[in-house]
């Protein structure tokens, strides 16, 4: 124990008579504080506890309280048994004294409010929300409160199963589907003209509600009757605008529903690409994006990832069922009202048929890809929040061979297998292999490798001749400036002179073409200047900026500009010839500064490097 | 209140306190002078004084005088918004009361108010019977006053959730398991085995085990939860703890 010694002064002994030190504490042999009102307990080890035990809210799981323990807390429900549990909090059933009714009252963790204060304000508010929403397609919020620590949510009991119970029993009929995803669809069209967005729609918030219970009234003692193959039961949304509570406003996500081992809860699957990325601006396309994903997941019993193939062989609910998988949220349907017209339009269609699932239709394409050279074309979802969906037009763009390919590979309408390239053994190859289009192997080259780089929506979609939808599509995005720099490079643009580099090879090309010859102050001052702004802000904040085709004496005016866009306040800038190296730090955000560069065009960004490559615009 | 009352009583839940007290609605709040921080602020002052009056008494006052500095100290705090005054120790109660104290103590001005007493300056009301009595019961030791404030502080937080944690305990109507199991709150060494309490609440050892476990979630709930009301951050907390364990260490 080395305490700071007390500086000058000695203390008076009359006011600190000396007193018999207390016992030390068994634990840790620290002596207990004479003052201290710890109810006897050594304040070290009540620290020690508190500290060393994952009781962090985003940790460990919480606990729910049982039934024992609610008895009485909350006012006017009398607690009867725990229904379901999830990152959010958990779930009971509960009779409600003064109505005699059953309700579903959900519980939030008190961790949350502990951890964010404005957590019980936001909840307040949200739910009043809620509670104004009066829909069919809608799960009724009645009441919310606060009571023993916890915030508490009384809503509508509603008996059945919900869409991921059915999920996990089988695959739903395609026309099944379609009314779900209808009804869904005309909940949160209700809903959003009253400036709510849902947040968190996926299967486990779908119920399927009995519709012979709900009506007939029956016993409300019985437990949740089975689901019945033959009636059709009511589409209720539930958990409406919740997730927006759970969600903290700022970076500092409480991450409520994004923890536990559930795995009902906690899965961004569900979210569409702006939602995951903090702090970006989320409307109600984003529940039309998760409605895609829960009729993508209805149709095929999977969840669209990666590169995913189209869900049925129906090429109209296909591109209802991309269209509302857009990365970029003007591509989805505008409005709610406007998809569930979409999907109604589609009930009816007898030819429709779930595709095959993943793993048959990699089988199938191995073995018809032994036999004869055939390409497939998958649908690939951008998962790069950096593209913002920009680099997927770009195939609109790309030449003539799209016509070529389009005749090559029409759409199966029928089930019926097509020619198949080679006798193919198993039935449920030939089905696949009939289904995957083919692409002549003259033009494997440039798309295969446009499709497999560069994701496209189905508005190009190759294999469909007609587009039933063209009309609703809206205008495509502008190549990006890699796109016309690759095009500049093959010589589509002969009139303007041809680039001062071509970056085809990533990282050693950069640094041998740009260099700035050895004479010059060279790499050294380099590494000197980054590993001191490594020292003085740590990791991961310098950037390196080349730009070419700056004529000389340009340098100072672009190193400014660089300079103030991100007020840098370490700089180190060279020029070799027409290259221009600006070196800067801090720099936090690399995307923010390649979209500030305006005395040239961005052509590389490389954020594992930070390094940015700029051609600067012709000097006029 | 026992399980199965056809009318339950409603749950004593915690005051508005939790809402008011929160230091971030101070802050929040700085610039406007809006009644709710200030009675915020007056709350949070009202739980925090002994600290205070330790941090003063360990320079060398008598008990009288620091008393008054005390007063004086709080008195000026309150009057004047030097909230917006403080820079970025204003993301923790704590510090930011420590440098204000410091600066209060450092200033001639302290001087000055010693003259004026009473007339109309709002006092706190904070009860200083057994002040002298407590900070005397410590055994002797060296801290300078920063450091005794800061053992002080942890020393008030424990205090509090503890006392809030007896508390909830109490207005379930479960005094007496609390008691029995309180024991456990610093770990399982040292304390009587599972079985001993278990006969004697008249449970079966593993209803004891699954006791234990949430006692001691709502112990740490109640701690995060009196910490939470002095810092602006919550994701601060855990750095808030791990300095008042600090304090306790040395």
């Amino acid at each position: 124990m080395a305490p700071d010694r007390h500086p000058g002064h000695p203390i008076p002994d009359t006011l600190h008579p000396p007193v018999p030190t207390a016992p030390p504490c068994s634990a840790c042999n620290s002596p207990i504080p004479g003052d201290a009102r710890t109810l006897g307990l050594c304040p070290r080890c009540l620290f020690r506890s508190a500290v060393a035990a994952p009781g962090r809210s985003s940790g460990a799981r919480v606990e729910p309280p049982t039934v024992e323990e609610l008895a009485g807390v909350l006012p006017g429900l009398e607690v009867l048994e725990l229904i379901g549990r999830g990152g959010m909090g958990a779930v009971y059933r509960a009779r409600q004294a003064s109505l005699d009714r059953l309700v579903a009252v959900k519980l939030f963790p008190e961790t949350a409010a502990i951890d964010d204060p404005a957590f019980a304000q936001r909840f307040e508010n949200e739910a009043r929300i809620l509670a104004s929403l009066s829909h069919p397609g809608i799960v009724a919020a009645h009441e919310f409160g606060r009571a023993g620590g916890h915030c508490y949510l009384v809503m509508e009991l509603v008996a059945g199963q919900s869409l991921r119970d059915r999920l996990d029993a089988g695959r739903v009929p395609v026309a099944e589907a379609i009314a779900i995803a209808a009804d869904v669809c005309d909940a949160l069209a209700y809903a959003h003209a009253r400036g709510v967005v849902h947040r968190d729609v996926k299967p486990a918030n779908v119920l399927l509600q009995e519709e012979c219970a709900a009506e007939s009234g029956a016993s409300p003692e019985a437990p949740h009757p089975a689901w019945g193959t033959g009636s059709r039961s009511r589409v209720r949304v539930a958990d409406f605008g919740l997730a927006k509570i759970a969600q903290a406003d700022r970076g500092s996500s409480l991450a409520l529903s994004l923890t536990g081992p559930d795995r009902l809860v906690g899965t961004p699957d569900y979210m569409a690409p702006e939602q995951r990325r903090p702090g970006a601006a989320v409307d109600a396309r984003a529940d039309l994006y998760a409605v895609g994903v829960v009729l993508y997941e209805m149709l095929t019993g999977e969840l669209p990832l990666g590169r995913f193939a189209p869900p049925t062989t129906d090429p109209a609910i296909n591109a209802v069922v991309l269209r509302c998988l857009e990365p970029a949220p003007d591509a989805r349907p505008a409005s709610a009202s406007e998809l569930a017209r979409e999907v109604r339009s589609l009930a009816g269609r007898p030819t429709a048929r779930p595709r095959p699932t993943r793993r048959v239709a990699a089988i199938a394409a191995l073995l018809a890809a032994c036999l004869v050279p055939v390409g497939v074309a998958y649908y690939i979802r951008s998962g790069g929040p950096a593209d913002g969906g920009q680099t997927r037009r770009a195939v609109a763009l790309a030449p003539a061979s799209q016509p070529a390919t389009r005749a090559a590979v029409l759409p199966a309408p029928a089930p019926a297998p097509a020619p198949a390239p080679a006798p193919a053994p198993a039935p449920a190859a030939t089905r696949a292999a009939a289904t995957a289009p083919a692409l002549t192997t003259g033009q494997t080259g440039r798309s295969a490798t446009a499709s497999s780089v560069i994701p496209h929506s189905p508005g190009l979609n190759a294999w469909t001749a007609t587009d039933p939808l063209a009309h609703l599509r809206s205008t495509p995005w502008p190549p990006t400036a890699a796109d016309m720099m690759r095009r500049h490079r093959v010589g589509e643009f002969p009139d303007l002179p041809r680039p001062a580099y071509a970056p085809t090879i990533p990282g050693p090309a950069i640094g041998t073409a740009l260099r700035p010859s050895p004479l010059a102050s060279g790499a050294d001052a380099v590494t000197d200047f980054l590993a001191r702004a490594e020292r003085q802000f740590g990791p991961g904040q310098a950037v390196s900026i080349y730009v070419t085709g700056v004529p000389a004496g340009g340098g100072k005016l672009i190193g400014d500009q660089l300079r103030a866009a991100t007020k840098a306040t370490q700089f180190l800038s060279s020029q070799a010839n027409d290259v221009l190296s600006v070196h800067l730090a801090p720099v936090g955000d690399l995307d923010a500064l390649a979209k500030a560069v305006d005395f040239g065009t961005v052509t590389r960004v490389d954020a594992e490097k930070r390094r940015i490559l700029v051609t600067a615009k012709p000097q006029k | 209140m026992t399980s199965g009352s056809p009318s339950p009583q409603p749950h004593r839940s915690p005051p508005a306190r939790f809402a008011t007290t929160q230091w971030s609605v101070v802050l929040a709040a700085a610039n406007a002078a809006s009644p709710d921080s200030a009675v915020a602020l007056a709350e949070l002052c009202r739980t925090y004084w002994y600290p205070i009056y330790a941090f003063v008494r360990r320079q060398g006052r008598s008990h009288d005088a620091a008393q008054d500095l005390t007063q004086d100290f709080f008195a000026r705090l309150l009057d004047k918004r030097t909230i917006d005054d403080v820079g970025p120790e204003k993301g923790k109660f704590r510090t930011f009361l420590l440098v204000c104290l410091k600066r209060f103590l450092a200033n001639e001005w302290e001087k000055a108010t010693a003259q004026k007493r009473g007339g109309g300056r709002a006092e706190l009301s904070i009860d200083f019977a057994d002040a002298d009595g407590r900070y005397t019961l410590e055994p002797s030791h060296d801290l300078t006053p920063q450091r005794e404030f800061e053992r002080r502080w942890a020393l008030t937080v424990l205090e509090r959730a503890l006392a809030a944690l007896a508390d909830e305990f109490a207005a379930a109507g479960k005094t007496r398991l609390f008691d029995a199991l309180k024991a456990y709150l610093t770990g399982d060494a040292g304390a009587a085995p599972y079985a001993d309490v278990a006969g004697q609440l008249g449970m079966t050892e593993g209803a004891v085990k699954v006791a234990v476990h949430r006692l001691r979630e709502r112990y740490r709930a109640a701690l995060r939860r009196e910490i939470a009301g002095t810092v602006a951050d919550p994701a601060k907390v855990d750095e808030e703890i791990a300095d008042l364990f600090a304090a306790l260490g040395g």
